[in-house]
């Protein structure tokens, strides 16, 4: 009996080992296949030039490059009947804030957001509504390595955008400020560096590239863009779209911009005053009943 | 003999089998009009237009809402553990226009939902976009996307496909 129960035993012991020995060539086996055919990410592809690489790293990490910025850009994005102005105040640092507006090419405020800290709000001026919400979100505590791919295949094979969190929620304001949406654009085939040039006296990096997206490209209703990125801090100077005719169908522009100006951030702490005419639409409890009540009346209906 | 070996070499892959499926965590994925097998739900208020045969689409379905549409799309992600969890969202059609979509997340037990963060819906590239990073509370969760454009546009859609925590 004794005999059978070590026999069982050392069989046991050998089968984890071999199991424990080829779940980690298993694992390295992936590991190595993930990072050869999996990963997407032109951070990690063999790049024709450095400065390709460090561009999109400078727009995908721009929170990194100043500590606050105020100023203005213009957004004409033509499918979609945009012509708007954005104003934006926004303080990265140990305590993040920011206030922005969007407003029509008349200058009539459409809508504001703010962050003060705790609480985010959205007010929308035209339909005089507005939305306040403590904010969820933690504080990313592991930073992103250098080596962590930013954008990569998953399994089924759906590409998946790394995003890093902004922690002052400046919404529109990140379309220059945190342009990774931009970054995500530039693949290692689509794009090249084709010089520098001074803008709102400041150098920036000039891209031009082709849409790889489909589906970006008939949203956009352009095959082509080009792109002037910021060479200190990474932040989005000017982007053009064009499309077969080489006619502009997108275009975002810095009208003015300050980094790291002394500023009283205590003004951008104290939640935007709403006008009392204005209906709070903010989620509540009593929402939530609601809409189970709605469900079940769904439901019965059906 | 023989039997002795095979019990022994199918009591090693029985552990190491159960060590093995204990790894990580893993996303807990709900699409739009979920299967009732799915292990999700989904609610909404307003006029979400259902669209089938989308090739980019997650499933090949999601819907829309224009801005004077509104209000709100709603995932329930059923119970999920305690802890952290990155929220991401599929986006892929190109009637995906709006440019600040608002996503909100509330945990069973509170009472109000909490921001997380938006997606520019516009300019994203097509696949899983991540939005934030938040605590899970255990219990039920719920994600919710606001739909309207705050800027008020007449001509944005906003758009719900797949969310993943």
């Amino acid at each position: 009996m004794k005999k059978k129960f070590v026999a069982i035993l050392a069989t046991s012991l050998v089968g984890l080992g071999l199991t424990g020995f080829y779940t980690l060539k298993g694992t390295a086996a992936e590991s190595t296949s993930n990072e050869s055919s999996q990963q997407y990410s032109s951070l990690e592809a063999n790049s024709t030039s450095h400065s390709l690489v460090s561009v999109q790293n400078k727009m995908l990490n721009a929170i990194d490059h100043y500590q606050s910025a105020t100023g203005s850009y213009r957004a004409i994005l033509t499918p979609i009947g945009v012509d708007e102005i954005v104003d934006f105040e926004v303080y990265r640092g140990a305590n993040p804030r920011s206030h922005v507006k969007v407003m029509d090419n008349k200058s009539k405020v459409l809508k504001e957001t703010a962050f003060d800290g705790n609480m985010f709000m959205s007010i929308n001026h035209t339909n005089k509504t507005y939305l306040q919400n403590k904010t969820a979100t933690q504080q990313q505590t592991v930073a992103l390595g250098q080596n962590t791919p930013r954008s990569y295949k998953n399994d089924q094979g759906e590409l998946v955008f790394v995003k890093r969190q902004d922690p002052a929620f400046s919404g529109v304001a990140n379309d220059v400020l945190f342009p990774q949406d931009y970054a995500f654009w530039l693949t290692p085939d689509n794009h090249k560096v084709v010089g520098e040039e001074k803008l709102l006296n400041r150098t920036s990096i000039v891209i031009e590239g082709e849409h790889d997206d489909p589906i970006l490209a008939e949203k956009h209703q352009s095959t082509h863009f080009k792109m002037w990125i910021d060479k200190e801090t990474g932040v989005l100077l000017k982007l053009v779209e064009t499309n077969s005719k080489d006619e502009v169908t997108n275009s975002i522009e810095v009208l003015s911009i300050e980094f790291d100006k002394q500023q009283d951030v205590s003004s951008l702490s104290k939640m935007q005053a709403v006008p009392s005419d204005y209906k709070d639409v903010s989620k509540k409890l009593r929402d939530r009943e609601n809409r189970e009540q709605k469900k079940s009346e769904k439901e019965n209906e059906n | 003999m023989k039997k002795f070996l095979s019990l022994g070499l199918a009591l090693s892959l029985a552990v190491v089998g159960n060590f093995t499926l204990i790894e990580g965590a893993s996303a807990k994925i709900c699409d739009n009009d979920p299967t009732s097998s799915s292990g999700c739900t989904h609610n909404y208020d307003g006029s979400w237009t259902y669209k089938s045969g989308q090739s980019g689409s997650y499933n090949k379905d999601h819907r829309v809402i224009s801005e004077r549409g509104g209000t709100w799309y709603e995932w329930g992600m059923g119970s999920l553990p305690a802890g952290r969890a990155t929220l991401e969202v599929y986006l892929a059609n190109a009637d995906f226009t709006n440019r600040e979509a608002m996503y909100y997340i509330l945990h069973q037990g509170l009472t109000y939902e909490e921001y997380v963060g938006s997606v520019n819906q516009y300019s994203a590239r097509s696949g899983w976009n991540e939005v934030g990073t938040m605590r899970l509370d255990s219990g039920k969760t719920w994600v919710i996307l606001y739909g309207k454009d705050e800027s008020g546009r007449s001509n944005t859609q906003t758009g719900a496909d797949a969310v993943s925590l």
